[in-house]
């Protein structure tokens, strides 16, 4: 069983080592080899969740008294949350060599693919912090190579920049978290730092610090802002970041380490501050955008901080249960999304319309995910949000109070921009100028398959068979659940209001810019941030240059102004010569007559 | 008093001076440029020879209180060193414009002075023989006709004159303060407490006044012109042999009264940081060959100057590594201007394309003077003296030392660039003579670059 | 035996690049080849020294032809032999010039010199060694200002190794024994403040660094390759195998100093790459950030940090020379190193543009690849020592340096395209081949190198902290 642990990033990870050697535009082998890569890792997985969790060590490095060890270790969690990625990684695979069915870079492509379905993986099932970075890590760097696919975006490449950087600072912390407690611990070993008994301080450092990265990683506020702006990406890579990658990381980590995380306070309260503070961002931020893509994305960034609002008030498995079903519904909305914008050559919400007849697949699976989105009974997001809701009311302290209030009001929010989107694409009348028609067979059929999971997931915990495999008891509804479907009624009747004619958004009024252009987070990051650092960047460039370098120079030139002066000096003539002896000769005299009988 | 002469240790110096009365006589029945220098080459072979095979640590002319004349290794060593280089610069001479008779004569006389100073036990054998050394350059530097040649000879001649009244000044207060002469008593003697000021600026005043020989700042000013204005071959023996001279006269002294007082040691490490910096600073920007030769061996006179401050043997050893080296460079300029002046440095573009050879001969010298490999022999070198200073606790004086090679670094690899530069100029011819002499002292170099122990435990460091 | 043969071989090919035409070209590379294989040859998993050979040469300097070899030097001596004869077999095709390829092999036989002596004066001599051919590399196949370059690269260095001899002849004087074999370990801070000097301008430490990015943007590709992959680590592997072990009382007063300039380096590297305009310059800078890591490591003086170091120094060499070899073609095609005037690489020639982010990402630090590991126990070391500032700074210096290679990216390889650039040659790419494939290697299997370097680094730290 230990092999099948092995599998699951290695199997991608073969695929993409074979595809990067494939020629660029050979498309075929390309999608074959990625697929197959994900579909070995989906069995590995499904093999593992069946059966018994298994663990495995291969020491990999000694640095002093710290080992690394390449180790695996697949709980029941980890195994869902793999089949998960799996699933996901298989339609995107799928979907994407008929999505880019006219790419020249496509191997490239694919096994970057491969490569970030193998980080994620790695992620899932590493047992030692440094494998877990290292998963971590790539996927930062495969998520910029993969949203900088598109060259004919101009704003790609400073999207997928922002991507990496953004992540990357986050990751500062992380390194620094995952420092705090091996240097403590002794041990990178995942299950002895886990046993470990850390002081509270060191502990409140060490979460904070593994935080960082965590929000970085899921979006959360203030790391969020790369997100939206990843959308630049090709849409597949979007469905792929946002379900079940990268974002899905963060949760997934610190469900992993949730024994520290739950020991300290401080890292609770951050924790559930962020997680008010983006849920009703990423909400307000989805309800004034105009790009189909844009939506979603905000839509994602607003369900992270349902997640990780479940983990502030203690409860992993709501949080898993959330990014499960999650991961099956987004994927599917970005997919949906993507079959759209294929059909429409546009992303603007402003040129869809009337779609519902034109595009009966799409039409139905993206109303499944949207009610997912929503939160409607019976399908899956319906019972995994109720969960966090319910959790949070069940929890003591200020935290889940927070959440609890937050989390209803997103709600509402959610119910609002969903029946936006979905009013403003798929009903009214066409407004754009394309011949609009249900994708081809290989696209539709990864919609179909999501579809499955994202209509019926949450029936497996009514099954009662997944609260175990997470770890906790998911049904638990009440009447919380009554006051939730309330007011995401509200709000999908009030943006139901005139929307054939017109975008339910200009009701926001004065908001609407302030919600399009997300609280102008972009310019406030940029003035605080990156333009003191580049020109912090640019005075340390000029001082090296003229301070550090002058010095030098300066030396330099120094000398060989002395040394024209020594020339100068000695210019040819005897009589020069001779007083300069006599004089040097006498000065020495004296100086050494002086100090001797001074003595 | 009658005494017995030791003969069989004065044999080099008799076998020199018999050098240069047969070529004298010899140019007065044949007048031909071969028969001089080879006579007097072969003469000093004939030194070098004695040199070797006199039996050593025996001493004459002795009076009770010392010996004027002591025979030891270290007399052996410089003496050997004086008759190679006369013999190689003799041979580089070969197409030199000059009375062959004259020049043979007048090097020969100067070698003999040289040789008596290694083993002169007394102020006075030292005096004589440095003049002795001296004296004959004076006519050499003049021989190369032209206004430049006599300015330099009336320089050298001069400030020659100022430094040897100094000098003499400084001999006489040490014998009115010490009583004595010899080197031996001056070492063990300690002149009553309120001459020592006298004593000392007696020292003071004898180290300046033998500074002069190996350039010393502020008695420097003559060595460009003159270096620049002498024959090359001259210059050669100039920067090599007449230097050594100084250099041993000056280590015979500093043996002696060096521990009279610190302020004398002061002043040898004033004298060294000046000569070198100068030296160095005075090279930088120099655009003729010569005269950055001159400069350069000002600086590293200015190493010797330091080393002697602490170390004698690290002195001599310095300057043997360093007049290998010197004699080379000088040896390649000499073969790559074919009988004209050291010309400018621009003159050598391309000559690593004309004449690969020469080129890498004059790397090597370069970089040995600069302490870098491949010239390992100057490595050596430098790591002597700064070994010596560490050891004796002067170590800020070392690292003046190393700043300065430094600073000195910026010149060489400026001339060694040069030489791997474009040109189309076509190559010169050069006579076997010089291509012998050359690869000889070429060989030299290299082989004790990689054996320096010889050099090392030939002066007793 | 084998120690000698692996000096003299590339000494015999130095001489053997005198043969006219093809033939001495070829010869030498041939000794390259041969000395590349000896180098591998040597691997073996003792303890101690797996090699020695001990015979006097010049007693009174202390100098003694003393060579050894054991964890901590072999591989920088298999790193130094396979840059090089890559440098050989690039040069061949490139630059067909014997001259060139006699002082690469000149180069070598110093660099491995250092590498193997275990005698403090012998060590110093063949540090000196480098100086010149390198001299000789930039001043004769460098760009336009080549000649300002190679004189501020000789002279900063001369100056550097002018320091560290004045290093060590305090250690022979205080402790009476130039043996690095077994060091006596009781010479004083100021002689370890020599040899640190002497060493740090070398690695270089800022703020000793400025003669670096001068020499990198004239130097010819090779001349980068080898003064990036090998030269640099001359100052590190000194501290490790010399300062350190003659001086360790030293070593520890002046360690947070140390520390502190090495984060300074990692900072301010940082941050002049983030507004450098050209693209040689940039790598140069980025290499005194990446060096600051590895002093950062040896700063620590714990096994941890040794071990960071050692492997960090191995990555930045393959890393920074596969970087200098990827720049070196690209301005080659384009003429240009200035960041303005590229860009658009990936439809120019996206082969090249395939490997110039995989290079920049490994140069990154990115996990997985062989420079992430040295800088992560970097920081996780300087924790360990309770360094918790410098821990902090050096892990932001590691976002600063993906900020400034994704800028470069950005600018190379994004964009529009004006030209249409050949792709890589056949010999390029094997010259770059070997490097990218240890760069994976190295970054999956770093126990390659821990696993070689552990034993020595833990006798040599338990020495020093005895």
């Amino acid at each position: 069983m230990t092999g099948l642990a092995w599998l699951l990033p290695g199997a991608p990870l073969l695929a993409a080592l074979i595809g990067f050697f494939l020629p660029a535009p050979a498309r075929r082998p390309a999608a074959l080899i990625g697929s197959a890569g994900a579909l070995v890792a989906l069995g590995a997985a499904i093999a593992l969740l069946v059966g018994d969790p298994v663990a495995g060590h291969v020491r990999l490095a000694s640095f002093g008294a710290l080992d690394v060890t390449l180790g695996v270790s697949v709980s029941p969690v980890a195994a869902l949350v793999a089949v998960a990625v799996g699933v996901v990684a298989l339609c995107v695979q799928v979907y994407s060599a008929a999505y880019l069915h006219s790419d020249r870079n496509y191997a490239p492509y694919a096994a970057q693919i491969s490569l970030f379905t193998a980080a994620m993986l790695t992620v899932v099932v590493a047992d030692d912090l440094l494998i877990l970075l290292i998963g971590w890590e790539v996927m930062g760097a495969c998520s910029y190579l993969l949203i900088a696919h598109d060259r004919s975006l101009p704003e790609a490449p400073a999207a997928a920049v922002k991507a990496f950087l953004v992540t990357r600072v986050g990751d500062v912390g992380f390194l620094l978290g995952i420092a705090v407690l091996a240097v403590n611990a002794e041990t990178l070993d995942i299950g002895k730092v886990l046993a470990y008994d850390y002081s509270t301080g060191t502990l409140t450092a060490a979460t904070l610090l593994l935080l960082a990265g965590v929000f970085g990683k899921s979006a959360q506020f203030p790391l969020h802002s790369w997100l939206p702006d990843a959308m630049a990406g090709p849409t597949p890579i979007s469905a792929l970041i946002h379900a079940a990658t990268m974002v899905a990381a963060g949760v997934y980590v610190v469900a992993r380490l949730y024994p520290l995380f739950g020991a300290s306070d401080a890292a609770m309260a951050v924790l559930a501050v962020a997680a008010a503070i983006t849920m009703l961002w990423g909400a307000c931020c989805a309800m004034a955008a105009t790009d189909i893509k844009k939506v979603l994305a905000w839509s994602t960034v607003s369900q992270l901080g349902y997640m990780t609002g479940a983990l502030a008030v203690g409860s992993p498995p709501a949080a898993l249960f959330h990014l499960l079903s999650h991961a099956g519904f987004k994927a599917l909305l970005f997919l949906c999304a993507g079959a759209v914008i294929h059909a429409i050559g546009s992303n603007a919400i402003e040129d869809a319309g009337g779609l519902r007849k034109r595009m009966p697949v799409t039409f139905w699976t993206m109303t499944v995910g949207l009610a997912a989105l929503v939160g409607i009974p019976p399908v899956s997001g319906f019972w995994s949000k109720e969960n966090v809701l319910v959790q949070a009311e069940h929890a003591h302290g200020w935290q889940g109070r927070l959440i609890l209030i937050a989390g209803l009001v997103t709600v509402m929010l959610t119910a609002w921009y969903s029946t936006r989107l979905w009013l403003r694409t798929f009903f009214g009348h066409y407004r754009g100028t394309a011949k609009p028609h249900d994708p081809p067979a290989l696209m539709r059929l990864p919609l179909l398959v999501l579809a499955v999971p994202a209509a019926l997931f949450g029936l497996l915990a009514l099954g009662g068979w997944l609260g175990p495999k997470l770890g906790g008891d998911l049904l638990d509804l009440n009447s919380m659940t009554l006051v939730a479907l309330f007011l995401a009624g509200i709000g999908a009747v009030a943006a139901s209001a005139g929307a054939s004619h017109t975008d339910p958004a200009r009701y926001l009024g004065p908001l609407r810019p302030l919600f399009a252009n997300a609280f102008y987070f972009d310019t406030v990051q940029d003035l605080v941030v990156v333009r003191p650092v580049k020109a912090l960047a640019r005075v340390t460039g000029f001082l090296d240059a003229t301070v550090v370098d002058g010095a030098v120079e300066g030396v330099g030139t120094g000398s060989r102004w002395f040394g024209g002066l020594v020339n100068r000096l000695n210019a040819p003539g005897l009589p020069r010569y001779a007083t300069a002896a006599l004089a040097g000769v006498l000065l020495i005299a004296v100086a050494a007559l002086a100090t001797e009988v001074l003595r | 008093m009658i005494q017995s002469i030791d003969h069989a240790i004065l044999l080099p110096a008799y076998l020199a001076a018999g050098t240069a009365v047969l070529v004298f006589v010899a140019d007065l029945v044949t007048p031909r440029r071969a028969v001089s220098l080879s006579l007097g080459v072969l003469g000093a072979l004939a030194v070098i020879v004695a040199a070797v095979r006199a039996p050593q640590g025996r001493r004459t002319f002795c009076l009770p209180e010392g010996c004027s004349y002591v025979y030891d290794k270290q007399a052996a060593v410089v003496a050997v060193a004086f008759a190679a280089l006369t013999a190689i610069v003799l041979v580089l001479s070969a197409t030199t414009r000059a009375e062959p008779g004259e020049y043979s004569f007048l090097l020969a006389c100067s070698m003999t002075g040289g040789v008596v100073l290694g083993a002169a036990g007394d102020l006075i054998t030292l005096i004589v023989g440095l003049e002795t050394l001296t004296l004959p350059l004076y006519a050499l530097v003049a021989l190369r006709r032209g206004i430049r040649s006599a300015e330099g000879a009336l320089s050298l001649f001069v400030v020659s004159v100022i430094a040897t009244a100094v000098a003499l000044f400084g001999a006489a207060l040490v014998y009115a303060t010490f009583g004595g002469v010899h080197l031996d008593q001056l070492a063990k003697a300690t002149p009553t407490a309120q001459l020592v000021p006298v004593a000392t600026l007696g020292a003071v005043l004898l180290i300046a006044g033998l500074a002069f020989k190996v350039a010393a700042v502020p008695l420097h000013g003559w060595a460009p012109a003159t270096y620049d204005g002498a024959p090359l071959p001259v210059t050669a023996y100039l920067s090599t042999a007449s230097k050594l001279g100084g250099v041993i006269a000056l280590l015979l002294v500093s043996g002696a009264l060096l521990d009279v007082r610190p302020t004398t040691r002061a002043v040898l490490a004033v004298l060294a940081v000046a000569t070198m910096t100068v030296g160095n600073l005075g090279a930088l920007r120099q655009t003729r060959m010569v005269r950055l030769l001159a400069w350069s061996s000002i600086a590293q006179a200015g190493y010797v100057l330091a080393a002697l401050v602490v170390s004698g043997p690290a002195a001599v050893a310095y300057t043997l590594f360093f007049v290998i080296m010197e004699i080379v460079a000088f040896g390649v300029v000499i073969a790559a201007r074919n009988d004209g002046d050291g010309g400018r440095i621009a003159d050598y573009r391309g000559l690593a394309r004309r004449s690969p050879w020469l080129a890498g001969a004059l790397v090597l010298a370069l970089a040995g003077l600069a302490g870098l490999p491949p010239g390992f022999a100057g490595l050596f070198a430098k790591f002597t003296v700064v070994q010596a200073l560490v050891d004796g606790h002067w170590t800020w004086l070392a690292v003046i030392v190393v700043l300065n090679a430094v600073l000195a670094l910026a010149y060489y690899v400026r001339v060694g660039a040069t030489l791997f530069a474009d040109s189309d100029e076509a190559p010169t011819p050069i006579r076997w003579p010089i291509t012998a002499a050359l690869a000889i002292a070429t060989a030299l170099a290299l082989v004790v670059g990689f054996l320096p122990q010889w050099v090392l435990s030939a002066v007793g460091y | 035996m084998i120690l000698i043969a692996l000096l003299a071989l590339p000494a015999l090919g130095a001489l053997l690049a005198f043969l006219p035409g093809r033939t001495g070209r070829l010869a030498a590379t041939c000794a390259a080849g041969l000395t590349f294989g000896l180098s591998l040859r040597l691997y073996s998993t003792d303890s101690g020294y797996w090699y020695e050979f001990d015979r006097a040469w010049v007693p009174a300097l202390h100098l003694r032809f003393h060579l050894g070899i054991d964890g901590i030097s072999w591989p920088l001596v298999v790193l130094t032999t396979l840059l090089t004869l890559l440098c050989c077999l690039y040069s061949l095709w490139k630059t067909p010039d014997n001259r060139l390829i006699g002082l690469l092999l000149a180069l070598q036989v110093g660099l491995l010199g250092v590498f193997v002596a275990l005698d403090l004066v012998l060590f110093f001599v063949a540090f000196e060694v480098v100086l010149l051919p390198m001299f000789a590399i930039i001043a004769g196949w460098g760009g336009p200002k080549r000649r300002h370059a190679a004189r501020k690269f000789v002279l900063y260095t001369l100056l550097g190794s002018m320091l560290l001899l004045i290093g060590v002849v305090l250690v022979i004087n205080q402790t009476g024994t130039a043996d690095l074999a077994r060091p006596a370990g009781t010479a004083s801070l100021a002689a370890f403040v020599f040899l640190a000097l002497g060493f740090a301008v070398k690695a270089p430490l800022w703020p000793l660094h400025s003669w670096l990015p001068d020499a990198h943007s004239e130097a010819p590709t090779v001349g980068s390759v080898l003064l990036a992959g090998v030269l640099l680590k001359l100052g590190t592997y000194g501290l490790i195998r010399v300062a350190i072990p003659v001086a360790p009382d030293g070593a520890r007063e002046a360690a947070p100093v140390l520390a502190a300039l090495a984060v300074g380096a990692i900072l301010i590297g940082g941050l002049i790459c983030l507004a450098q305009k050209e693209l040689k310059r940039l790598i140069a800078y980025s290499s005194v950030g990446h060096m600051g890591f590895v002093l950062l490591g040896i700063a620590t003086m714990t096994a941890t940090g040794l071990q960071a170091a050692l492997i960090g120094n191995l990555a930045h060499g393959l890393i920074t020379g596969l970087l200098f070899f990827l720049v070196g073609a690209l301005k080659d095609r384009t003429h240009t190193g200035e960041l303005s005037e590229l860009g658009g690489l990936r439809e120019s020639s996206p082969q090249l543009a395939g490997l110039l982010g995989f290079a920049a990402l490994a140069s990154l630090g990115l996990p997985g690849l062989a420079g992430f590991w040295g800088e992560a126990f970097a920081v996780i070391a300087a924790a360990q020592r309770g360094w918790w500032l410098a821990a902090v700074l050096a892990a932001v210096g590691g976002a600063l340096a993906a900020a400034y290679l994704l800028r470069l990216l950005r600018k190379v390889t994004h964009g529009p395209s004006t030209l249409k650039l050949t792709g890589p040659a056949g010999y390029e790419l094997a010259a770059w081949a070997p490097l990218v494939v240890l760069t994976v290697a190295v970054g999956l299997a770093p126990l390659l190198v821990t696993g070689v370097t552990g034993p020595a680094v833990d006798a040599l730290v338990e020495a020093f902290t005895k």
